[in-house]
């Protein structure tokens, strides 16, 4: 059975939300799935999981300048390199995620090889849309 | 008692912290603080005498109760329960607390300020801790902004 870890960075409860669906979903396809928090999670952990989902809220000055944030960003720090899996980002924002993907990507920078899925919520649930994103992502596994 | 910005980052600087008065739920300002620090890998305890557990956490009775012992006690409890809370901090030999500040006063008033001081506490006294949490929401930076304009704002020290 396929593994895989969601990591979320959720300041209101919003992207925990989020990031607990998705792991539903995952389970609900017969992955063998973790949800955690960056506080909770091993960084060093992930180097060998199949699939991994890192999620953060969008900060930043609602149609401006988002980034992931500094909790986050410490997170990715210190992760191995995620050569042998498959990498998916999500967010939860409130007008626009903006340079939120792009930014969580830059940090991934030399972590990772490529990120195969973007997913967003406004409001912290995933849509049909999300869940069919999902799949297509995990048909790449 | 006039907190310093330097008691704050030294409270901040601990590592493991008692919360007390962690609400069970979600959508209250203590719960979403002590998951705050959780995820800002705080080694955070949660106190509340109704639950044993939250969120799959021990959940202790009282600041003695807890081994091994924290080094300070953010205490978010009403003001009329934190005199009590004090107490259990000298009683559990923590002499750094918090007491927290927000919108209808928190854990602060006279008496509990007067209290921190009788039982010879390093005291942070009034202030919400995300406003000091690097890279939190804007609106706690406003919430800090406002404090500036109006004195209220911590003092280096």
């Amino acid at each position: 059975m396929p593994t895989a870890t969601v990591i979320y960075r959720s300041a209101s409860g919003t992207t925990r939300r989020l990031a607990e669906e998705i792991g539903a979903h995952l389970e609900s396809r017969s992955i063998n799935t973790t949800v955690q928090s960056v506080g909770d999670a091993d960084p060093a952990s992930l180097a060998g999981v199949d699939i991994v989902l890192l999620g953060c809220w969008t900060s930043g000055l609602l149609v401006v300048a988002q980034h992931p944030d500094e909790p986050w960003k410490a997170f990715v720090r210190q992760l191995p390199a995620l050569s042998q899996g498959r990498v998916g980002l999500f967010t939860t924002y409130k007008l626009a995620t903006g340079s939120m993907f792009a930014k969580m990507r830059a940090a991934l920078a030399g972590k990772v090889d490529r990120v195969d899925l973007e997913l967003k919520s406004r409001d912290g649930h995933l849509s049909e849309a999300g869940r069919l994103a999902l799949d297509r992502f995990l048909g790449t596994v | 008692m006039a907190t310093t910005i330097k008691q704050i980052d030294d409270f901040l600087a601990l590592k493991r912290i008692a919360v007390v008065g962690v609400s069970r739920n979600p959508k209250e300002t203590s719960y979403t603080l002590w998951q705050e620090l959780r995820q800002r890998r705080y080694d955070v305890v949660p106190v509340n005498p109704a639950t044993p557990e939250i969120d799959g956490r021990r959940s202790y009775a009282s600041v003695r109760d807890i081994d091994p012992p924290v080094e300070g006690a953010l205490i978010m409890t009403t003001a009329a329960v934190a005199e009590q809370v004090l107490e259990e901090c000298v009683a559990a030999g923590i002499h750094r607390v918090w007491l927290y500040g927000g919108l209808g006063g928190g854990a602060t008033n006279e008496a509990t300020i007067a209290a921190a001081e009788r039982h010879g506490l390093d005291c942070v006294a009034g202030h919400c801790p995300y406003m000091f949490l690097p890279g939190t929401p804007v609106f706690h930076s406003i919430h800090g902004f406002g404090k500036k304009l109006t004195g209220s704002y911590p003092k280096p020290g």
